[in-house]
This record gives C-alpha cells, structure tokens and sequence, in this order.
C-alpha cells in the first residue's frame, strides 16, 4: 500500500516539476554537446579574408579578366564590351581624321553605351562576390539593381529622342555626308547584332515567344558551362564564390562566421541537383542585368536600322521628315519595351513576396503558432533572396513562449516547420523570449 | 514546503494541524466522506492516511492541488490563448485614394512642385546656346522631383501599407522611396555625364575645325526674357530647398563633415551651384565683355557637370547601398567585436546587419552562449545596447533621417524589438534586433 501511494506521488510531484527542472536540467547537457563541437574562435577572420580576397580581384587587372572570361554571361559581354569599344575608338580617330562631326558625336553616343555595358559588366562580376560584412547578403541584388539602372537610363534616353525628333519636326536639319552616315551605320548595325547574337540568352522568355528548341539547347549550354568555370575557380583560387545556385559545398555562400556553417548554403534553392538545370534557366531568364543590356543593345539597332531606313526613304522621296518620324517611332519602341524591366527589377529591389509566397508563408506562420509552447510571434520579415526567381526567402521571426516551454526545443521545431513549408528557406533568425519577459 | 518532499511529511502535518483544523472541518460540507476522522476513537492516522490521501480532508488545506486530480492535471485545458496575430494585409492605395486622402496642404504643395517643373521648363527651352542654363534646368528637375516625391511620400505615410511590415511588404513600402530617390540620381548622374559629353564634344569641334559658330554672342543670353526665367529658377530652388527640405537628404550622402555643418540647404553642392552660376549668369553684362560669355559659359558649365557628377555619384552610392542591403563594414565589425568580448557569450555564430530604408537598420546575430548562461533576456538586453552605442558612435555613417519623415515614427508590432538612437531629438536612426540564441 504505501509503496504504491509513494510511487503515485512521486508521478505526481515529477508532473509538476517537470517545467521548471528541465530548464535547470538543459545547461548541463548543453555543455557537453558544446564541447563536443570544433571551436571556433578565429571566427571574424575567415569573412575579412574574404573581401580582402575580392578587393585584390579588382587589384589585379589579370584575375579579373580571367573571372569574366570564366562565367558564360560575363564573357559574352566582356567580349562585346571590347568589340564595342575597339569600333568607337576606330570611328573616333577616322572622325578626328576625316573632320567629320557627325561622326565623333556618335563615337561619344557610343562611349556612352561602353559605359553603360561596362556597368552591366561590373553588376555581372560582383554579383558573384561572396558576402562581406559590408553586404551580408552577398551582391546578389546588384544584377537587379544594374537592370534598373539601364531601366531608367533607357526611358531617359527615349525622352531625349522623342525630344529630338520633336524639335527636328519643327526645323528640319539637313544631313550632309549621307553616304559616310550610311556606312557607319551600317557597321554599327553588324556590330549590334553581333551583340544580339552573344547576348540572345538575356532575353529568353520575357513574355516573347520562343520556339521550344532554342531554349531547349541554351538550358544545356548553360548547365554545361556553370560547372566548367566553377571547378576552375576552385583550382586557381578559391576565394571567389560563385553565384548562389551554384555554390553548393561553398562554406562562403552564408557569411557565417564559423567554420562549420549550421545551415547547409545549398538550401537557398529548394533541390540542389536534378532541378540545377531549371533554376539555372530560369535565372538566365530573369537576370535583370543582362536583360537591360540586350535592351540597351537592341535600342542601338533600332537607331541604326532608323537612320539607314529614313536616309533611304529621304533620299527617294527627298521629304526630311523622315528621320524624326522614324526617331519618335524607336523613342516609343525603347520606352515601352523598358518600362517593363524598370518594374520587374523595382519589385526585386522593393523586398516585396509574390501572393504565392504570401499564400505559403501564412499557412506556415500559423502553423508556427500551434508549435506546443509557442504563444504568439511578432515581427514576421520575410522577403524573397537574390533575384527573387528562385522563390526562396530568407527572414526574421520573434517568437514569444510560455514560461513552461524550453526556448531551445521551441526553436527547433518553429525552424523545422518554417524550413518545412518554405521550400527552401535560407538562414532563419528566429528569437524565442519568454512572453513574460517580454510584457514585462 | 509547498513542493512537498516525500508523503511522510504531509502525514505529519496533518496530525499537527487537525488539533485547530477539527471545529472548522466539521462545518465544511466537504467533510462528508466516508472516513469521518474526528468520530474515531483511536489516534491511529497512519493506516488511513496510507490508503487512500483523498479521503483525509485535512490534507487537502495545505496543498494546492487535490490528489483525486491527478489525471485532471495530466489533461489540464490550456489556457485560452488569443489567435496567432499575424500581420494584416493593406491594400496598395491607387492614384484615386492618393488624391483623395490628400489634404489642402498637400494639394497645393504638390501644385508648387509643378510650378517648380514648369520653371525649369522654361529654363531649358531658352538654354539653347547656353550650357550653362541646360544644366541647371536639368537640376531644377531634379529638385522639383525630389521636392514632388517628399509630398508624395507624406501622402502615402498616412496609408497603413507604407510604414507597417505586412507580410507581402515585409517592410512596408518606405524602400520605394529610396528607389525613387536612385532613379532620380542616376538620372542626375546621367544628365551631368551627358553634358560633360557636349562639352568634350563642343571643345573637340572646335579643335578640329575652326568654322565654328561664334556669332550672336550676346543675344543668347538676354533674348527672351532670360534674366526673369533666372530669377524664377533660383527662387523656386530656394523655396523648395526651404519649405521641402529635398536637399537635406542629398547633403547627408555628401560625407564630408565640413559641408554638413551648414543650414537651410547650403549643406548641398547643387544648391550651392544653382544659386552661385545663377547669380553669375545674371551678373555677366557687369564685369565682362560678350567675346568672353562663351569661355565663362563653358568652364561654369564644366564645373556644374562635375557637380553634378559628384552629388549623384555620392547619392547613388549611398542609396544603392541600401537598395543592395548593405551596411557600413566598420559598424558591422565593431558591433561584432563588441559582443564577442562580452562573457556570456561564447561565440557569435552568423550575422547579418543591414539597413532597409533610411530610418531602419535590421541587425539579425546568431549566438551561441557560455554553457552556465541561463539569463538570454540579460544576454539580449546587453547586446541591443552595444548596437546602440556603436550606431550612436557612428550615426553619420548611416543615412540619417529626420523626424518630420514617416520612417522615424515607425512602430512594428512587437515593439520591444524596435530601438531608436536619437541625436538632439531630432536626426536618428531606428534599428530591429533578432538575436538568435542557438542551444542544440
């Protein structure tokens, strides 16, 4: 009898017990999990040497050209860029021989488009760069941030067209030299379509149509090339990160400042291997950068193909009109075909989720408040990573628990189910604090 | 004693305490059980006390809890907790709520903003010869946009998807101010690159040929009514830079100390460059010939070019820092230092600073503490006050905001996160902590 009634109460007592002894109970073991773990003091170091190591990329003029030439999309506007750049610099030596005006106003036109391809570069090569202190997130966001510009420049330039042509309408200019004009640009329409040519995959998808088999044959080119250049860097120097899906076993992809990353880096997209190739193809088809390039390029072929077509038409019909119809007819083409890209690429910058992504992210967010301890959770942010194609998101969430939970087995399931529902969700902070602490 | 220690001890206590509890109990109704103590002749408490703990009324005053409800305290019902509080979700306001939630005030701010447009379109149709004039009208667009946009962002911040975090907007919608902000900049930056470019050009033409136009000096400038258009772009410049307060921003992404020290907008390169050449455009017929406008005209225009090329190169650095998710590297690694000399911590294993707008700085750090550390609410406190210490330090290396701006007034919901540095009451910076404490 009183055996029974001293085990029945020590159930008893342990029921009540249970949530205060299992906090005091958890330091211990938490030790010697602890110890069990490599330290790792010389933490900050690894993630300085990092951006020391991108900084002597841009040092040495070498590197640099050999990373550009690594990665298909930068070598293909490295290569445009140089093509571009050789071609100016020959029309601007012929207009300063031969005299000619018209001819060294477009040598300047085209130092401009140099300039705007040389951003669209640099946007390509730092978007590779591994996250710094600096940019937590890595540079990431700069290929958006490139196609906004030349979004924006675009728009811009199309307003100082249509003005042109406005002004032209009102007091004709005669042109003079036409057939030096047409020469040049003739070359110059050989030289932009070479662009178009090199940088057709920019533009794959984008609302056009596309035959099946174009795109089919660049996504194998585009697998095929990532892992080349990859394994590449890795040999000669391994301080340069790739770009996020490609960085898999890349302890640098997370700025974590450990040298055993907690998150593996290759969950920033949803499934690593089989699906490589899609995700691949679709951030080809998104990449704002190369997007605002192919635009840029594609306005200069309309200028082109504008001048050849109205010096034609003045020169049979002898009506001036013809070159600003044909100005305000490209200024409306580049305007409507920018505006677009100014949006998408203001989205990806805006941190805003698709309503998917908000679909998911409040079934998981509830999902997180029936976790046993939770009682409430505040300051949910999350927001898409990179380009925001992938449909991973990264985010903060505080989570307030009862006074019986223990915060570390709260934290952990509140992860796991967050990882669970969100494909792919990347480096979670989730803060758990006593909800009493908390209301003080 | 509450806690009980073994069964022993409360059958002590109940012998000791039924000498004073007897004449109450009996009264109790409750004491209608099968053992009625009092009416047994025998002290012998043991046995029954032994059999069965419920049938003892005695026993139940100094406890808390009934022994019969021990399997009511295993299916105990949870407290009633409110519903998982998620963030709403607000509507994007259209061009109609806009206009309708706008005040008088507003109203008529925004029509000076057109005013101020229309000035600097007056400007630039009369700037035909004079470089000078083309890039002060474009500055003049460039403050009437920010002047237009300052409006703008006080209409919208009355609109709860502005400033509240929704789970679509996971910061609100302040980072399109920014955006807006890049966009005028780069435009700015293109305008003074554009116009370096004519210069170069004009320079080079006249190199290589000797023809040109060098007659009609003196009409140019004073033709048309020239000084009152003048005299109206400064005193718009002026009272938008007052009333507005456009150029404080730009003066703040100016990082030199020496020029932020000044008041009312002379903080600002532009401001300084728009009044100046005004005044010396105006001024010209007083100290100088007409064969001597041109030269005057074009070594002004190289120095606002160079101006310009300046404030938006800084702006955009700064603004792009944000867009990019960046943060300033020195404060990221003093804050990390920091917290790494703290005790209770043993390592900090990830962070991620960075400043989402220009009142918000988003500081997420994933610890892991000393094994003995119990206390995360002292640990989180001690952390948010280095943050705030080194913010403070260096408030001017992140953007500063100023009261007046609907940044500041920002309160998410979970408010003990949120944390403002405030210098003078008036400039601050606000930032959001997630201190991850992380025990597995």
């Amino acid at each position: 009898m009183s055996e029974s009634h001293k085990h029945y109460h020590g159930v008893h007592q342990h029921t009540r017990n249970s949530s205060s002894s299992t906090i005091r109970l958890r330091p211990s073991t938490l030790i010697t999990s602890t110890a069990a773990m490599p330290s790792s003091t010389a933490s900050t170091k690894s993630t300085d040497e990092v951006t020391e190591l991108s900084l002597s990329l841009i040092r040495q003029p070498v590197l640099l050209v050999q990373t550009m030439l690594a990665h298909s999309d930068t070598r293909s506007i490295f290569l445009f860029l140089v093509l571009n750049f050789t071609f100016m610099l020959v029309q601007f030596i012929y207009s300063l021989l031969s005299h000619s005006l018209g001819l060294l106003s477009d040598s300047i036109h085209m130092l401009l488009d140099c300039v705007a391809l040389l951003v669209g570069l640099l946007a390509s090569v730092m978007a590779k760069w591994p996250p710094s202190a600096s940019f937590p997130y890595g540079l990431g966001k700069v290929e958006s941030l490139s196609g906004f510009i030349n979004g924006i420049l675009l728009v811009g330039i199309s307003a100082g067209i249509a003005v042109e042509a406005v002004e032209r309408i009102w007091s004709p200019v005669v042109i003079e030299r036409v057939t030096e004009l047409l020469v040049v640009s003739f070359l110059g329409l050989i030289v932009n379509l070479v662009g178009i040519v090199a940088f057709n995959h920019g533009h794959v998808g984008h609302g056009h149509s596309h035959s099946h088999s174009h795109s089919h044959s660049h996504s194998e080119s585009s697998s095929h090339s990532p892992s080349t250049s990859h394994s590449h860097l890795h040999e000669s120097h391994d301080q340069h990160d790739s770009h996020d899906s490609k960085s898999i076993d890349d302890p640098f992809s997370t700025p974590s400042i450990s040298e055993k990353p907690i998150i593996p880096p290759s969950s920033t997209f949803s499934c690593a291997d089989d699906h490589d190739t899609e995700k691949e193809k679709a951030r080809q088809m998104h990449n704002e950068n190369m997007h605002g390039l192919f635009l840029h390029i594609l306005a200069d072929t309309l200028g082109s193909v504008g001048v050849i077509v109205s010096t034609a038409l003045t020169s049979y019909f002898g009506w001036p009109g013809f070159d600003p119809l044909a100005s305000l007819f490209i200024s409306i083409l580049i305007f409507m075909s920018a505006i677009p890209l100014v949006i998408s690429s203001a989205n990806s910058l805006l941190l805003s989720l698709t309503s998917e992504q908000e679909y998911v992210l409040r079934d998981a967010l509830n999902d997180v408040a029936t976790v046993p301890g939770v009682v409430g959770c505040s300051v949910p942010r999350f927001w898409p990573t990179g380009d925001g194609t992938s449909g991973a998101v990264r985010g903060i969430i505080h989570v307030q628990v009862s006074d019986e939970a223990d915060p570390a087995v709260v934290r952990q399931k509140v992860e796991a189910r967050l990882c669970g529902a969100l494909k792919g969700a990347t480096d979670l902070f989730i803060q758990v604090d006593r909800a009493s602490a908390v209301k003080h | 004693m509450k806690l009980g220690g073994g069964s022993g001890i409360v059958t002590e206590n109940a012998t000791e305490e039924k000498a004073q509890a007897l004449p109450v109990d009996s009264s109790v109704p409750c004491s209608a059980s099968p053992v009625k103590v009092p009416r047994k002749p025998f002290n012998f408490q043991s046995t029954v006390a032994s059999r069965s703990p419920v049938n003892k009324p005695n026993q139940r005053r100094g406890h808390k809890y009934k022994h019969s409800s021990v399997s009511m305290n295993f299916f105990l019902e949870p407290p009633p907790r409110p519903p998982p509080v998620l963030p709403a979700h607000f509507p994007v306001p259209t061009y109609k709520d806009a206009i309708q939630s706008m005040s008088r005030d507003q109203k008529i701010q925004l029509g000076w903003c057109s005013l101020h447009f229309l000035t600097g379109l007056q400007l630039w149709l009369i700037s035909y010869e004079s470089t000078v004039l083309m890039a002060i009208s474009h500055i003049i667009f460039y403050d009437a946009f920010a002047a237009t946009m300052s409006v703008l962002v006080d209409v919208l911040s009355n609109f709860e998807v502005w400033k509240n975090s929704s789970i679509r907007h996971p910061f609100g919608l302040q980072r399109a101010e920014i955006l807006a902000g890049f966009a005028s900049t780069v435009g700015l930056l293109f305008m003074g690159i554009d116009i370096g470019s004519h210069l170069c050009e004009n320079f080079m033409k006249h190199a290589i040929s000797e023809s040109a136009p060098h007659d009609h000096e003196s009409e140019r400038f004073y033709a048309r009514g020239t000084p009152v258009v003048i005299i109206l772009a400064v005193m718009a410049t002026v009272v938008s830079s007052i009333v507005f307060k456009n150029h404080e921003r730009i003066g703040t992404a100016v990082q030199f100390s020496y020029i932020r020290k000044f008041k009312y907008g002379l903080n600002n390169p532009l401001y300084l460059a728009t009044v100046c050449s005004c005044f010396i455009i105006l001024s010209l017929p007083f100290w100088t010939s007409e064969p001597w406008y041109s030269t005057i005209d074009n070594m002004l225009a190289v120095v606002i070019a160079f101006d310009m090329c300046f404030v938006g190169w800084m702006t955009a650095l700064t603004l792009g820092r944000m867009l990019l998710m960046g943060f300033n590297g020195n404060c990221a690694r003093m804050i990390l230092e920091e917290i790494q000399g703290d005790s209770d911590v043993k390592s900090v294993e990830e962070y991620r600073m960075w400043q989402v707008h220009y009142g918000l700085c988003i500081i997420n750090i994933k610890l892991r503490l000393q094994g003995s550390v119990v206390d995360e609410t002292s640990v989180r406190a001690n952390v948010n006050r280095i943050i705030g210490d080194v913010l403070k330090a260096n408030l001017g290396a992140v953007a500063m905001t100023d009261s007046k701006s609907p940044g500041f007034a920002t309160s998410v919901n979970g408010s003990a996160t949120v944390n403002a540095v405030k210098v003078r009451g008036r400039t601050g910076i606000q930032w959001e902590s997630t201190i991850d404490i992380d025990r597995s």
